[in-house]
């Protein structure tokens, strides 16, 4: 693979990231026509998005350093300030995500909103972090296999290690995912602002997890092609293409069908204290007219804590049990509600997906024989593709085969010979009736004989009749009709 | 994948124990591809089919084109095919063909290859597999496609007669001294009766018309076949034995088909080696006979054949086997040494009525006691180096 397709490939699995991220944008800005809209939601979501954003241009980044042409460079150092400015912005985020920053922290305990502070910061960097290096990790060690494919050397092959990637890129995904995981458990317990941005995170988390397996199944493929390399293998035109397409939609599809299923904790909302927000004045938004406000929750006090678990130990100990998985009967209609809606969704996505199957049968390169082939694929000969239109003209379909061009040939031979007055006679030979032929057409002996005796290999032997065959019979046949013209204007009482 | 699924239950675990409802969404995403890719690769390797089309039999020299097709009879596309055909390095380099191709749905792929054949011998083509998996590396299987079939290529056949030799083979033009049968179909004469003559040879209108039992008198008759006595033990061979063992069955090949093809008379075969195609040591002996079919199998088993070592002597082998020979058979014996056991046999090949012709392939030194023993016992060698030493054969 030449370097500029390396670069080329590069760039292509960071705009994937970006598209991700596009999508989590507009899931934010969905979220914010909710009426009980919290302020610092949204905000969320464009952090997360810029986070990702982050990954995604480091791995451009990345791909710069490598090619770094003096076309570029001012890209290149733009987005390093960029970046840096990010960092300088933690801080502040920090803040937002606290409450400091939007005046909804109303806890007189400075010391806690401090510590929320300090942690939300902490959180966030390191996010972005892992996010830094994981989209490093996977750039460089794609920019090292394309390395591999490009010098295969005992020296480079010791360096890269692709089974190594391999873990590296799903280790590396778990413990990231583990990771955002905890920290927002973490912070979903401790009752602060993140319990309201799960929606968000979720979106976030999906980008993630769909980006991830979006690379891992173009390393998948880079491994294979590697191996396949190896052994010289001949790789089918288009193979690359074909995969990132495949890859590219099944995630899609899949991503999008899982995304509609209800999650038990997304349907009980209530059973988790919050005290930490109120809502917001809603002049100027109109409601969706299709949503039902829901009555605000109650304000807890910050003092009450939250209840302790009991363990279960009567006979309804199941539904105590069950209440902490957040799928408690009394949750049932809810579940439905939800059930219902989700389905309204799952239609909507179903006929998403029909319609990108269709497109994806659009554009598909259709195979040759779309049906199968007899068992006995050397005996069974095909439907001849020639064919007879009311004119009496033989035509060829597109998929003729070789032989099949030589049949027709063959037969508008005899076709011009019957309008020029040498019509075959029932009973008659090909060999005969290029006697015939010959003895009308002396000048082109030569070219009916090789006709002829190129139909008779066509049609009554074995072998292979290849595509230069077809051609020069092709030839010849222009030959013969050229001076079957020129026999018919001689002789025009025929 | 049991890692994929316990690191689906740790996170599912995660979920509920810290109340994370996007993990749930994650675990969904997750096990959805792990179950689509599952019944993707199955649904998908079960539809596959494979067929090779290819000649069982090859002429030295000829190239083969083997054509194996894959198919795929479901309706999912396969992301991706990996086809394996082994093949024998004889015929072909690499010894292996190693295509990645992808199938739509009921789409088949077509490859194609050249052998050719410059080695006899008999060999396996194939086995054919493949291996396919999803896209993610979640999951990958082997399936066996077409099992493996044999080619067997014939020795290389020298055209004996466009090389000058004389038409007819000077085996078989051996002159044969002690007649014992008779042509019933070629009368000379009559003679008078004789006690112990049959009825049958009786000439009765000879008889009536002069009143005397006469008999009627046949022309002698031998029998004109050839056996071709190929010598495969190794041990009696010197060390390049693979090309003089090579050399010997390219001359055996040449001999039969001259024989049958070009004189019409019958040629068998005598030999003891190992079967490539059983893998067992084995004695042949192929009956003279002279129809083209038998010529074929004469030269499949030919082409067959491999060089042994702990044999019975070659000597021995050919005492026990032309009991089974019809008198006056020209023997051809091809062998490489020319030592005291192997003149003694000839010498008494020769005395029970048999033609015999030495074919010496490589021989270590030139003997002149030995060439003076054959010539008087009226044995024809043939010392043959090269193939172009063919070219002398008269």
């Amino acid at each position: 693979m030449s370097r500029e397709a390396v670069a080329r490939s590069t760039p292509i699995l960071s705009l994937l990231a970006l598209v991700m991220m596009i999508a989590c944008v507009a899931s934010t800005i969905t979220d914010a026509l909710n009426p009980y809209f919290f302020t610092g939601r949204n905000w969320t979501g464009a952090y997360l998005v810029i986070g990702c954003m982050l990954a995604a241009v480091d791995g451009w980044r990345v791909s710069l350093f490598h090619f770094t042409k003096s076309q570029i460079r001012w890209l290149y150092r733009l987005l390093e300030i960029g970046g840096l400015a990010l960092f300088l912005l933690l801080p502040w985020i920090g803040a937002d995500l606290s409450g400091f920053t939007r005046g909804v922290q109303t806890d007189p305990d400075e010391l806690a909103a401090l510590v929320k502070l300090a942690a939300w910061t902490f959180v966030g960097y390191q996010m972005i972090v892992l996010a830094r290096r994981f989209a490093l990790t996977l750039t460089t060690e794609l920019l090292m296999i394309n390395a591999v494919v490009d010098d295969p050397s005992p020296k480079t092959q010791a360096t890269v290690s692709l089974s190594m990637l391999q873990r590296r890129i799903f280790w590396g995904g778990v413990v990231m995912l583990l990771a955002i995981a905890i920290a927002m458990g973490w912070a979903y317990l401790s009752q602060t602002a993140a319990a309201l941005n799960l929606a968000a995170s979720s979106i976030a988390i999906f980008a993630y997890s769909a980006t991830g397996l979006l690379l891992v199944g173009q390393a998948q493929f880079a491994t294979l092609r590697n191996s396949w390399k190896e052994s010289k293998a001949s790789i089918s035109f288009g193979l690359q293409s074909h995969w990132l397409r495949s890859n590219l939609l099944l995630i899609l599809l899949i991503a999008c069908l899982t995304f509609a299923l209800p999650t038990p904790l997304a349907i009980t909302p209530n059973l988790l204290p919050r005290n930490d927000f109120k809502p917001i004045p809603t002049s100027g938004l109109t409601p969706t007219p299709t949503l039902t406000p829901t009555p605000t929750p109650p304000v807890i006090p910050r003092s009450t804590s939250i209840p302790p678990i009991q363990k279960p130990t009567d006979a309804s100990s199941w539904k105590s049990l069950d209440n902490l998985l957040g799928l408690g009967w009394n949750n049932l209609a809810l579940l439905l509600n939800q059930v219902v809606a989700n389905t309204q969704m799952i239609f909507l996505l179903v006929a998403a997906c029909i319609i990108l199957w269709m497109l994806w049968g659009l554009f598909r390169k259709r195979p040759v024989t779309p049906h199968p082939i007899p068992e006995r694929i050397s005996q069974a000969r095909p439907a001849s593709p020639v064919t007879a239109s009311q004119s009496g003209r033989f035509t060829i379909q597109r998929a003729s085969t070789p032989r099949d061009q030589v049949h027709t040939y063959y037969l508008s031979l005899l076709q011009r010979a019957r309008q020029t007055g040498l019509e075959r006679r029932p009973g008659q030979t090909p060999y005969e009736h290029t006697a015939q032929l010959v003895t009308a057409l002396p000048d082109s002996h030569e070219e009916i004989n090789q006709l002829t005796q190129a139909f008779i290999e066509a049609r009554y032997s074995q072998q292979d009749v290849e595509i230069e065959d077809a051609n020069q019979v092709r030839t010849l046949w222009q030959r013969i009709r050229t001076t079957l013209r020129a026999y018919k204007q001689k002789s025009p009482r025929r | 994948m049991m890692y994929y699924l316990i690191a689906l239950a740790v996170l599912m675990l995660i979920g509920v124990l810290l109340r994370i409802g996007p993990l749930f969404n994650l675990v969904y995403f997750l096990f959805a591809v792990l179950v689509v890719s599952y019944f993707w690769v199955k649904l998908t390797a079960q539809k596959i089919s494979t067929q090779r089309n290819m000649l069982s039999h090859a002429l030295f020299g000829e190239k083969v084109t083997v054509k194996a097709t894959i198919l795929n009879t479901s309706w999912l596309p396969i992301p991706w095919l990996e086809i394996h055909e082994s093949l024998p390095v004889e015929l072909i380099s690499p010894a292996n063909y190693v295509e990645a191709i992808r199938l739509d749905a009921y789409a088949q792929h077509e490859l194609r290859y050249t052998l050719t054949c410059q080695k006899r011998g008999y060999f396996m083509i194939g086995p054919l597999w493949l291996r396919t998996g999803d896209l993610h590396g979640i999951q990958s299987v082997r399936l066996d496609g077409t099992p493996a079939q044999s080619m067997i290529v014939y020795p290389r056949i020298l055209p004996l007669g466009a090389l000058g030799l004389p038409t007819r083979s000077p085996l078989v033009a051996l002159p044969a001294r002690h007649p014992l049968f008779d042509d019933p179909a070629r009368v000379t004469g009559v003679r008078e009766y004789q006690s112990g003559d049959s009825p049958r040879r009786i000439h009765w209108p000879a008889t009536a018309r002069t009143r005397q039992l006469l008999v009627k008198q046949y022309e002698p008759a031998i029998s004109r076949d050839t056996l071709i006595c190929l010598n495969l033990n190794r041990d009696e061979y010197d060390s390049d034995y693979l090309e003089a063992i090579e050399l010997g069955i390219v001359v055996a090949a040449s001999i039969a088909t001259h024989i049958i093809s070009k004189e019409r008379l019958g040629v068998g075969l005598l030999t003891e080696g190992r079967d490539a195609r059983s893998q067992q040591q084995t004695q042949v002996f192929l009956p003279p006979r002279r129809e083209n079919a038998h010529l074929m199998s004469l030269l499949e088993t030919l082409a067959c054949m491999q060089s042994t070592s702990n044999t019975r002597p070659f000597p021995q082998l050919l005492r026990q086997t032309t009991l089974r020979l019809g008198w006056g058979a020209t023997i051809a014996i091809i062998t490489s040494n020319e030592d005291e056991a192997l003149f003694d046999t000839l010498a008494s090949l020769q005395r029970s009525g048999f033609a015999v012709a030495l074919i010496l392939i490589r021989p270590p030194f030139a003997n002149d006691q030995r060439q003076q023993h054959a010539v008087r016992l009226g044995i024809n060698v043939y010392r043959v180096w090269h193939e172009r030493d063919m070219e002398k054969w008269r």
